[in-house]
């Protein structure tokens, strides 16, 4: 059969069931799957307030689907616990849970995959653990939770590909919390299936690409000519071919050697922003904040690129914003990445409102010297880069607040309340 | 003790806003995973959401350390406090039990 000749290993895809949730449910002494429970950021720029979280039991009560949604479609209900975010706590219960699973498997087995997933290959360890991989996997959740009062779904499969869909499809749908797939049972579970959102990779645009080609079951991908579907969707086409049958020949302990790395930094802005002082000091922060990664990193870059989206209101005659890059010489310094930043800004803008702003970094290169220029006296560039690297050194030590320019206190500077957030969420650095 | 009563005093602070028809009151959840106590300042509207702010979490886990703590607070502040995890556990002091009965949500 040609399923012998694929890989046949033993691959868990771990997930914690509403992981943020459930850290505060267990926190509050409550069982994770019976509270009723949501995590709210209330930040400037949410709007209102943006779920992070939802408990299952939430979930269940409000027919809540997508974990994050507004503050508008959550019912006001007195049974309702409505609780901060703390990203600090979360990411500290993701290291003790990754820890956990090195009990199980070796360092080099264990691939973190996002904050509450984790892919293990237990080919070579799980005989050590029980009978048969199920009772490994119900083994782990046991550990989990004695140890961190958190519920944790389990997918089983032969390649990480069938150990993903395991959890998505079968897993969180099961009272057991552990799904299994393989080469022949793929046929079963996975054909049949018409909503093909429902699928890991495939989201609404390749959906509806599909449909227009007449594909509307994972059993018609499977069916269909895979050179036809090479030819719509180039390698992604491949890829769903092989997903259809449950095909997946990816080594994970090799490491890809990622061809052209960058640092970028982006911020959804607290309001709409309309003039042209406050754009640009936010611009310049974002500025500051990619050129100090730079420097932590010891990286130069030579391509600038400013990502600017509209507000909704001025974004209806198709334009949602603009994105462009500026070719500039070596640099990590925060003065010459800002004044490339504003003149890519001043040369795309025409009075738009604002709500988000990216700034990217590329071509980079190792920071090995400064490249000097002709025209600037010699004195003022070495101060340039000096002042950069003290303000660097004084930040390291006493925080990102410790040391500001004047300007960030002007109406529009987002860098003061930003600096104790954590992915754009209170860090709750104070409480843990 | 008087570094952790006042953190908690200032962290309440801005929340205690003396809402009508509000209630306002603190809980004190035993985490046996982490063994830690953690304190919580908590509010609900009426008819409303119930909201539930986190304000310190004692890592010295010793009830005679707890007790100490909430007896302090407790001359500063009149708020109600309720407990969870604790199921069958006494006040060092009094031996009186700390949580009169489990409630259902507990585990």
């Amino acid at each position: 059969m040609w399923q012998d000749q694929e890989p046949q290993r033993v691959l868990f895809m771990i997930d914690n069931k509403s992981f943020y949730a459930s850290v505060e449910a267990a926190r509050r002494g409550m069982d994770p799957l019976a509270a009723v429970l949501v995590v709210m950021s209330e930040q400037a720029n949410t709007n209102g307030g943006l779920i992070l979280a939802t408990s299952p039991e939430a979930k269940r009560r409000y027919g809540l689907k997508a974990n994050v949604s507004r503050q508008r479609d959550l019912p006001d209900d007195p049974e309702l616990c409505v609780v901060p975010p703390r990203m600090n706590l979360y990411i500290d219960y993701n290291l003790k849970i990754n820890a956990l699973f090195q009990r199980f498997v070796a360092p080099e087995d264990l691939w973190p995959y996002s904050i509450d997933e984790s892919l293990l290959d237990l080919t070579a360890s799980w005989h050590l653990f029980g009978a048969d991989p199920l009772a490994v996997a119900r083994r782990i959740q046991a550990t989990i939770h004695d140890e961190l009062g958190l519920r944790v779904t389990i997918g089983i499969g032969k390649n990480p590909l069938q150990a993903k869909l395991a959890l998505d499809l079968k897993a969180k749908r099961n009272a057991t919390l552990i799904g299994r797939l393989d080469y022949d049972t793929i046929q079963r579970d996975v054909w049949p299936i018409s909503d093909l959102t429902s699928i890991w990779s495939i989201a609404e645009r390749t959906a509806a690409h599909l449909n227009r080609l007449g594909l509307y079951t994972i059993d018609d991908i499977a069916h269909t000519n895979p050179y036809l579907l090479k030819a719509e969707f180039g390698l992604a086409g491949e890829q769903l071919f092989a997903l259809a049958w449950g095909v997946d020949r990816s080594h994970l302990a090799d490491r890809n050697r990622i061809q052209s790395p960058s640092i970028s930094n982006s911020q959804v802005l607290p309001r709409d922003y309309r003039d042209q002082a406050e754009i640009e000091l936010v611009i310049k922060e974002i500025g500051a904040q990619v050129a100090s990664r730079l420097r932590h990193h010891h990286y130069q870059t030579q391509r600038v690129s400013l990502g600017v989206g509209f507000a909704y209101a001025d974004s209806t005659d198709g334009h949602s914003g603009f994105h462009q890059a500026l070719t500039i010489p070596a640099t990590n310094n925060d003065h010459d990445l800002q004044t490339a930043l504003i003149r890519l800004f001043r040369a795309q803008w025409h009075g738009e409102t604002i709500r988000n702003l990216a700034v990217g970094t590329g071509r980079l290169c190792p920071d090995s010297g400064q490249q000097l220029d002709l025209l600037t006296p010699l004195a003022s560039q070495v101060h340039r880069h000096d002042l950069d690297f003290v303000l660097d050194l004084i930040r390291s030590r006493f925080g990102f607040r410790s040391l500001l320019y004047a300007s960030s206190k002007l109406t529009g500077g987002t860098a003061i309340q930003r600096a104790s957030l954590v992915g754009g969420h209170n860090g709750g650095n104070s409480y843990a | 003790m008087p570094d952790e009563l006042n953190l908690i005093l200032s962290r309440i602070a801005p929340l205690f806003t003396r809402q009508r028809n509000t209630r306002y009151w603190l809980l004190v959840a035993n985490d046996h995973y982490q063994k830690t106590y953690n304190l919580f300042f908590n509010w609900q509207p009426r008819g409303h959401r119930l909201h539930s702010v986190p304000l310190h979490t004692l890592t010295t886990y010793d009830l005679a350390a707890l007790e100490a703590l909430l007896h302090a607070l407790s001359q500063r502040l009149h708020f109600t406090i309720t407990y969870t995890g604790f199921a069958n556990q006494r006040w060092p002091s009094t031996g009186h039990r700390i949580e009169a009965k489990p409630r259902r949500a507990e585990q």
